[in-house]
């Protein structure tokens, strides 16, 4: 086959392996990249190679690695330089002092470390053209490495870069990396010239010259080109030309100097000045096709080179994790007794050891220059790569256990509660104290007015003090998008604010603004953050706006089916018919924990609108007399306040299709409140899939509950929620309640 | 307090840079007087056989493909007629140490005869032994566990074509 064509299907193969392997990780909460890193080793010697030596010579002979190679450089070129364009001063605003000393000492300890590590490892794995000096600072180096880039979107996946912590770490990260590339370049110089000679100082000298000819000279030309870029508007194909050729000429004016050609493009990308729109705009014109296209193959050809079957003793084991653990505690303990000293608190300088331990993909470019160089043999880069891949592996989960998200809680929220809790009347019975909450996901802040209108009517009476939390969650679609940078996360969140402040403020009655408290995160998985977030929050009900599902035509598929299986609390579905009324409920009752549900709603909803009227619509099948199932009812509807009573009518169909019934019912009616139940064809099957049949069929707007506790199956514990409101309601209107008018009961 | 913090954090990062240089100084100057890495061996070798395996007519002329990482080695030994470019698994492992090369593994036997039908198993397990590597013809001797036979060979380098990628490459 011809090489070209044969390269062709090698790129195919890498980016849908890296794609899919990408996915997989992401699934399990790890970093996208992580899995691509994994995708390319797989295609290489240890895993493909290994089970079928045939196919994988055939797919990837040597005749075509040369140009997975220019490919992977010229990835990697673009690469730095959109690490270089992201590296922001604004990241340097927090504890610069605390950042500098931490990110220092995080450096000198794996520093040392790996210093002293090199006595056993330089006779054992390094080859005798290698000078020990070379070899110590190289290792050095790769020890020192944190990823900023794969930092950066661990911090904004978990929501941490408006904390202390998350801004403490950016900056760590940043001087870290701007310090491990000046270590690398000199162990780079050192290693070309063998020792520290009169060439490797020269080429140091250089290399300083030149950034400094970048930072007066090139930055200078670049401020003219964004001056040019502001009077045209927008990032013309001829400045992009410049630009890219700027990259370009750097990297090889860097590669001539006698470093690397990634610190040029690096140093452009650093010394570009950080016009906001300018770097979005070019960030976002180049990554696509870097990321997608460019860097899975310097995965797949780093992953080539990656032969885990050479660690084939056991000693050989043991010097790998003898480096993997130097590499962890050397990080792990320069940063924590840094950050100690620092003044920070023991569970943040430990999570920011963690964050610190993250070397991904940096390490990876690193090893390969190292292989490149012939510093490091194959043995020690297989050991160096499973030492990045396990270190990055970890952070997430570690940085979960030191730094659990209930620590994360939005401060609003937090102090919104409390406020409430303080003023609040001094009430025996709990449910007065702790202020009825709803979570309400809303998805498109244009759209959901319906949703959180729903939301004030069921949460807002006189009595209980209420909280709505309008919450909505970004979801970037990339995890290593320029989108994802901590910064632009920010601006993203400002902008969704922004869009909920203004859907709130058309809600009525405005006094109730007070109470909508919006949280505006950044979530990788919708469905899962939410059920999480309800697990901390604890609201007593989330009410969810129906989407139609991407992929299917069941309205409670998708992420609405999701958060309805997964979510620890309560859950309503609102399907939005249209129509603002909310004066006469329908609530089809088959006596079910959900249909209990269900009533509760209606029943704040008709205590809340003075005006409003339930209809409960009995369903009786085969089995069920219409005594045993009104007993509960009734003695339940016996025992509201009588200006409850009066506005609740019941009827009773004896149908065997009750569908039908409620459907006919649903005419006349401005809100259906359905339980998830087998009667309306609304019912969880295998697989956690909930079907549709009444959501389709309703004539009205529809809410369909699903009750998280299983406990409470019987009608009379909703009473004491209700009755409490009432009396609570009662008490500041000073309205005597005696027994009035009998309920209406149209059997 | 910020005075006093700054003088703390400024006497501990002094202290830090200046340990760390003394503790890379020192041990360079030690690594660089006193320790040897191995040097390094060429990674082809081709082997004459100095006599035929038992029950082979015709031995074939074998080629040592060596992957050095130190002291330790991984090799493939395959016949001179394998398409060169065809990557070998490397299944035998090894130490190199004092210019002694010992390498160990299985191999199939057919790569040794050009009448593989004549061996009765095809899997053996096979050590190879050479010393003084840095000679031009380097004696060793192969050991072919299934029948103990030890065969006498001579190794000569191989000026390597697709030699490592050294730092003028990218």
């Amino acid at each position: 086959m011809h090489t070209v064509i044969l390269v062709l299907v090698e790129v195919l193969i890498v980016i849908g392996l890296s794609r899919l392997v990408g996915l997989a990780f992401k699934s399990i909460k790890q970093p996208l990249v992580i899995g691509e890193i994994v995708a390319g080793i797989m295609l290489g010697p240890s895993l493909f190679g290994l089970i079928a030596p045939h196919a994988a010579a055939t797919l990837f002979p040597p005749e075509t690695i040369p140009f997975l190679n220019v490919l992977s450089q010229v990835g990697l070129i673009f690469f730095m330089f959109l690490i270089g364009l992201e590296l922001n001063s604004k990241y340097l605003s927090g504890n610069l002092q605390a950042a500098v000393l931490t990110s220092n000492v995080s450096i000198i300890v794996p520093f040392s470390l790996a210093t002293i590590l090199s006595l056993l490892l330089y006779p054992l794995v390094s080859n005798g053209t290698v000078s020990f000096t070379a070899f110590t600072l190289f290792l050095g180096a790769a020890m020192s490495i944190t990823a900023f880039p794969v930092l950066a979107r661990i911090i904004t996946e978990n929501n941490l870069q408006g904390t202390r912590l998350g801004t403490l770490a950016l900056t760590c990260a940043a001087v870290d990396d701007v310090t491990a590339w000046c270590l690398l370049a000199l162990a780079i110089a050192v290693a070309r010239h063998g020792s520290i000679d009169r060439q490797a100082i020269l080429t140091i000298i250089a290399s300083l010259l030149y950034i400094g000819f970048m930072f007066s000279v090139g930055r200078w030309f670049l401020k003219r080109l964004i001056t040019h870029y502001r009077r045209a508007g927008r990032l013309s194909q001829f400045v992009l030309a410049l630009i890219y050729m700027g990259v370009v000429a750097s990297a090889l004016i860097t590669e001539l100097i006698g470093i690397h050609l990634i610190f040029g493009a690096f140093l452009l990308g650093a010394a570009m000045p950080k016009d906001a729109e300018l770097v979005r705009e070019l960030a976002i014109k180049t990554e696509d096709f870097v990321l997608i296209f460019l860097l899975p193959v310097f995965f797949a050809y780093s992953g080539l080179k990656t032969q885990i079957g050479l660690l084939n003793r056991p000693e050989l084991w043991l010097l790998c994790a003898l480096i993997l653990g130097v590499a962890i505690a050397g990080k792990y303990i320069g940063t924590y007794v840094a950050a100690r000293v620092s003044g920070i608190n023991k569970r943040e300088a430990s999570a920011l050891g963690w964050l610190m331990n993250t070397r991904g993909l940096t390490e990876l470019i690193v090893l390969n220059i190292g292989l490149e160089l012939g510093v490091i043999s194959p043995l020690l880069f297989t050991m160096l790569v499973i030492m990045a891949l396990v270190t990055t592996f970890m952070t997430s989960p570690l940085l979960e256990w030191t730094y659990p998200k209930r620590l994360i809680r939005l401060d609003v929220v937090e102090a919104e509660a409390e406020h409430e809790t303080d003023t609040e009347v001094t009430e025996s019975i709990e449910s007065f104290v702790t202020p009825y909450r709803i979570l309400v996901p809303v998805a498109n802040p244009t759209t959901q007015k319906g949703l959180l209108q729903l939301a004030v009517s069921i949460a807002f009476n006189y009595g209980q003090s209420a909280v709505i939390n309008p919450f909505s969650l970004i979801e970037l679609e990339e995890d290593y998008s320029f989108e994802s940078t901590p910064t632009e996360a920010n601006r993203l969140i400002a902008e969704r604010r922004q869009q909920l402040e203004e859907l709130i403020s058309t809600l009525e009655p405005p006094s109730i603004y007070s109470h909508i408290h919006p949280i505006v995160r950044i979530s990788s998985n919708v469905a899962r953050e939410t059920a999480q977030i309800a697990k901390i929050e604890q609201p007593d009900l989330i009410l969810v706006g129906w989407h139609r599902p991407a992929f299917s035509n069941n309205r409670l598929g998708g992420r609405v089916g999701q958060i309805l299986t997964t979510a620890p609390v309560d859950v309503a579905v609102f399907v939005d018919k249209g129509g603002e009324r909310l004066e006469s409920l329908l609530v089809p009752y088959s006596a079910n924990i959900h249909d209990d549900l269900a009533l509760i709603l209606a029943l704040r909803l008709l205590l809340n609108r003075d005006t409003c009227m339930l209809h409960i619509l009995q369903a009786l099948t085969v089995n069920q007399t219409q005594d045993e199932l009104s007993y509960e009812l009734h003695a339940m509807i016996e025992r509201l306040p009588a200006s409850v009573r009066e506005r609740i009518e019941i009827k009773t169909v004896a149908a065997p299709e009750p569908m039908e019934a409620v459907v006919t019912a649903s005419e006349n009616v401005d809100l259906t409140i359905a339980g998830t139940s087998r009667a309306w064809g609304i019912e969880r099957q295998t697989l956690g899939r909930y079907t549709d049949e009444l959501a389709i069929k309703c004539r009205s707007s529809l809410l369909i509950t699903r009750r998280y506790s299983q406990i409470t199956s019987h009608l009379t514990s909703l009473l004491p929620e209700v009755t409490h409101q009432e009396i609570i309601r009662n008490s500041q209107q000073g309205i005597d309640n005696s027994p009035q008018s009998p309920i209406t009961n149209n059997h | 307090m910020i005075n006093h913090f700054n003088f703390k954090s400024l006497v501990l990062y002094g202290v830090a840079i200046a340990s760390v240089l003394i503790l890379f100084k020192t041990v360079t100057a030690y690594g660089e007087n006193h320790l040897h890495a191995t040097s390094p061996i060429n990674s082809r070798y081709s082997l004459t056989l100095s006599k035929n395996l038992p029950n082979c007519k015709q031995t074939n002329k074998l080629i040592l493909n060596i992957l050095q990482s130190g002291i330790y080695l991984n090799a493939s030994l395959s016949p001179v007629i394998t398409n060169a470019d065809t990557e070998q698994q490397l299944n035998l492992t090894g130490i190199l140490k004092n210019q002694n090369l010992d390498l160990s593994g299985k191999i199939d036997i057919a790569n040794f005869c050009q009448d593989p039908a004549s061996q009765t198993k095809a899997i053996q397990p096979i050590a190879i032994q050479m010393s003084q590597i840095n000679l031009d013809n380097i004696p060793g001797q192969i050991k072919l566990n299934q029948n103990s036979t030890t065969l006498e060979f001579t190794a000569i380098p191989q000026t390597d074509q697709k030699a490592k990628p050294k730092s003028n490459s990218h």
